[in-house]
């Protein structure tokens, strides 16, 4: 259907965006790609939140619990579940480990 | 809007004149359709960022600010990321999992009620033509 609709004038925002950002001064180019590296930080702790919480829920515990086998706060782990919080590392590598997780790196 | 990830396509015409936007203001609204719009969907009709105008178009309203676009974008604001005042009027269909741009406006350079109204019509024109396509 995207296809059918790209020959009646119809770009999808992906293509769209990327012939946009071509055309762009260096300033405007360089406060998208900033903002980009914003969003993909969110998406980063949307996902970490969301596995500490499966996880979590897997194990059945609660977040109460998770806090204290990971000595921190309650708050900090809805926080972190709902992807509001900006975790350290120190406090990333405390829930993983409650967790029997690991953080791995791989290539995109 | 039915479950699932939006897809998003933009009109020649909303194309053509999102290109005549001031260029900072082009980069927040791309932001503001990428991390509002298409997470939030027409869930966002329960706040003042999303507004039935009728005959299936709605008009997302970014403003007032590029501060309040990162705030509800949910990345938090830092000093290097600009401020600055804007009022940009994105007139829009959901079609099941499509999100489809008919056009937009600045309103804060255009405040005038007949640029709104001339821009609601064209855009309510351009939802015609996108449904004669099926």
């Amino acid at each position: 259907m995207i296809t059918f609709m790209e020959s009646r004038g119809y770009v999808s925002f992906e293509d769209a965006t990327a012939e946009r950002v071509k055309n762009w001064s260096p300033e405007a180019r360089e406060l998208w790609d900033q903002l980009q590296l914003e969003v993909e930080a969110k998406n980063f702790r949307k996902v970490f939140g969301q596995t500490i919480c499966q996880r979590r829920e897997a194990l059945g515990l609660s977040q109460r619990e998770l806090a204290t086998l990971a000595t921190v706060s309650q708050r900090d782990v809805s926080h972190i579940e709902q992807g509001k919080a900006n975790p350290t590392v120190t406090t990333q590598i405390k829930l993983l480990s409650a967790l029997g997780l690991k953080l791995a790196i791989e290539a995109k | 809007m039915k479950d699932g990830p939006a897809k998003l396509l933009e009109s020649s015409r909303y194309r053509k004149q999102f290109a005549g936007l001031r260029e900072p203001a082009q980069v927040i609204v791309k932001v503001a359709i990428q991390t509002i719009l298409m997470e939030q969907g027409m869930a966002l009709a329960t706040g003042n960022w999303l507004k039935y105008i009728g005959d299936g178009v709605w008009e997302f309203r970014v403003g007032k600010s590029a501060k309040a676009v990162y705030s509800k974008g949910g990345f938090p604001f830092n000093t290097r990321m600009p401020d600055f005042l804007l009022l940009i009027r994105v007139f829009c269909a959901f079609e099941g999992n499509l999100i489809v741009l008919l056009g937009c406006y600045d309103k804060q350079r255009f405040s005038g009620g007949k640029r709104q109204a001339s821009a609601i019509v064209s855009a309510k024109n351009e939802l015609l033509t996108f449904r004669e396509g099926f």
